[in-house]
């Protein structure tokens, strides 16, 4: 009887810890957990998959593996935004933030670090152009606290600029011509397959075409797998209409 | 004079009239003129009579229409009404036009329609009457002592001081303990009266008017047409609504804007400028103290979106946020 009612309250605990209500706030504070977070030193947040390096939020010290934002006018509503963060050459994956109700504040926690390789991909686009690359972060497999899949993107709006801390291991960064818009359907270029850590990869108008064209083939554009000679026209056609000659993408460090 | 009346005890004064333009309203017949001039001589000056052959009673009908003063007269305008009955009043258009207007007024007024009888005729009168036939200066004393009796009281002026007393204690205590008593079976009923928004929350202002308290269960935001998603309030004070007014402070931490065509949720700096005389509705369930457990009753107000500027732009995200 004893036990019933222990495990009747230990569940009404759960369940009022559990209807805890989501917050609008300016304050975020962040926690990273992991024996390397004390090499952190500067470290950034990025926010709702905003990841033009200028949109960055740079995150004030708090504390051991502990900071802190105050956004200010740009508050978050905890049940919709997303969180990564940015440090020297990693990244985090995404994750949502617990609202603290009482003290009004977001607190978003995250892993680190993840293994494998963070690269920073300079992209040039000859002759200057907007171009856009949008990142699809998979949850990091090493996160203590399980994170969110997300999407994460930016635009360079003069052709140039670079795609930073990319962990090609959990992530597939998409490159495309024009300014990011989040209801295209199609993914772009997949620069996961076109990276490399040794020298400048130079994709001419042809190029394109033939990696699209890949990558229908093997059915990693959103459309059906296709070799059509139509969609390859409309590729041709639309970078002929763009008059884009060629892009270059190089791994710095 | 004076010493005469030493030691004797003093009559006591009549009472004052009250303030009616006709004390008595002599009805009759002009064959029983005579009769009544002889009574009306020997009345005392303070009461005033109306008899259409005086100079007064001339002067109160002239330029009327006979029919309608005559009813005027006899049934609102007089304290009493006599009527001389004898075979000449029976069969007399006017005095039966009199007759019947003091009538009706005595169905209201009893005592107030007094009949002198002269002589026997067809009508039906009551069954206590004044005798015409009794000389004219102890006819004349009936009539005064008619006009200044004492009004009849009514059946609780008889009762006694304890009975009264019993009557209000027993009032009181039906007062205290019956109205519990009542109440135990009337349910709470409760209203929504109205909403208004302010930076910190949503007011709404509540009415039960039952004797029992209500219980509100569920209070959400509900934004229509505008591009901000419905939202489940929370309570700041107690669920229970006591009878009476009251306003209840409901707030939210969050507002989520809906997803737009691009994918994207707005921020707050979108918004603001879409909250007009546009209505957003208040939605909250009350559980009644009659509802069977689980049951409650949904109670609607609406208030115009620009009452929630302050809070949308607390409560709304600052940034674009997409929607996947």
């Amino acid at each position: 009887m004893t036990h019933l009612v222990i495990k009747t309250l230990v569940c009404v605990l759960l369940a009022a810890a559990a209807a805890q209500a989501d917050i609008t706030t300016p304050h975020v504070k962040v926690l990273v957990t992991g024996k390397r977070c004390s090499e952190l030193k500067v470290v950034y947040l990025v926010i709702n998959g905003d990841d033009l390096e200028d949109r960055w939020v740079k995150l004030d010290p708090d504390g051991t593996c502990r900071w802190k934002a105050d956004l200010g006018d740009g508050t978050i509503s905890t049940s919709i935004a997303s969180f990564s963060f940015r440090a020297g050459l990693i990244r985090s994956g995404c994750q949502k933030a617990a609202a603290d109700e009482k003290e009004l504040l977001a607190n978003v926690e995250f892993s680190c670090c993840a293994e494998g390789t963070f690269r920073n991909v300079r992209v040039k686009i000859d002759p200057p152009m907007a171009a856009s690359y949008v990142r699809y972060v998979q949850p990091f497999p090493g996160d203590r606290i399980p994170g969110v899949p997300c999407r994460e993107a930016a635009t360079f709006a003069h052709g140039h600029g670079a795609i930073s801390n990319a962990q090609f291991e959990d992530e597939k960064v998409f490159f495309d011509l024009g300014a990011f818009n989040p209801k295209r359907q199609a993914f772009g270029l997949l620069l996961n397959d076109i990276v490399v850590d040794d020298g400048v990869r130079i994709l001419t108008r042809d190029g394109v075409v033939y990696r699209l064209t890949v990558q229908r083939a093997q059915g990693k554009m959103r459309s059906a797998p296709s070799l059509s000679p139509n969609a390859i026209s409309l590729d041709i056609k639309k970078l002929g209409d763009l008059k884009f000659e060629r892009a270059e993408f190089q791994v710095i460090k | 004079m004076a010493l005469l009346s030493e030691g004797k005890p003093t009559p006591p004064s009549p009472p004052k009239l009250r303030r009616f333009s006709v004390h008595a309203a002599f009805s009759y017949a002009n064959e029983d003129a005579g009769l009544v001039a002889r009574v009306s001589a020997l009345l005392p000056k303070d009461i005033k009579v109306h008899d259409y052959k005086t100079r007064e009673g001339i002067i109160r009908g002239a330029g009327y229409l006979l029919k309608e003063n005559l009813e005027k007269i006899y049934e609102y305008e007089a304290m009493f009404v006599f009527a001389f009955i004898s075979k000449a009043y029976a069969s007399s258009d006017y005095t039966q036009i009199e007759w019947k207007a003091a009538s009706r007024a005595a169905e209201n007024k009893p005592g107030y329609l007094i009949p002198i009888h002269i002589e026997d005729t067809d009508m039906t009168i009551s069954e206590t009457w004044l005798d015409g036939t009794l000389p004219d200066a102890d006819l004349a004393g009936l009539i005064e002592g008619a006009i200044y009796r004492p009004p009849p009281r009514p059946w609780w002026f008889y009762l006694s001081l304890e009975v009264k007393i019993a009557a209000a204690a027993a009032l009181l205590v039906l007062i205290l303990f019956a109205r519990p008593a009542i109440n135990h079976f009337l349910p709470s009923r409760t209203r929504l009266k109205s909403a208004d928004a302010n930076v910190q929350a949503i007011v709404a202002h509540v009415v039960n008017s039952g004797p029992k308290s209500s219980t509100l269960v569920g209070e959400r935001l509900k934004f229509g047409a505008l591009p901000i998603e419905d939202k489940e309030l929370r309570l700041e004070t107690s669920p229970t609504i006591a009878p009476g007014e009251r306003d209840v402070k409901l707030i939210a931490l969050e507002l989520v804007t809906k997803c737009g065509n691009d994918g994207i949720r707005p921020n707050k700096h979108k918004i603001e400028p879409l909250l007009g005389p546009q209505p957003i509705t208040l939605e909250i369930d009350i559980r009644e103290s009659d509802d069977a457990p689980g049951k409650s009753r949904r109670q609607f107000v609406t208030f115009p979106a620009a009452q929630l500027k302050p809070l949308v732009g607390r409560l709304v995200s600052g940034r674009d946020t997409p929607c996947d």
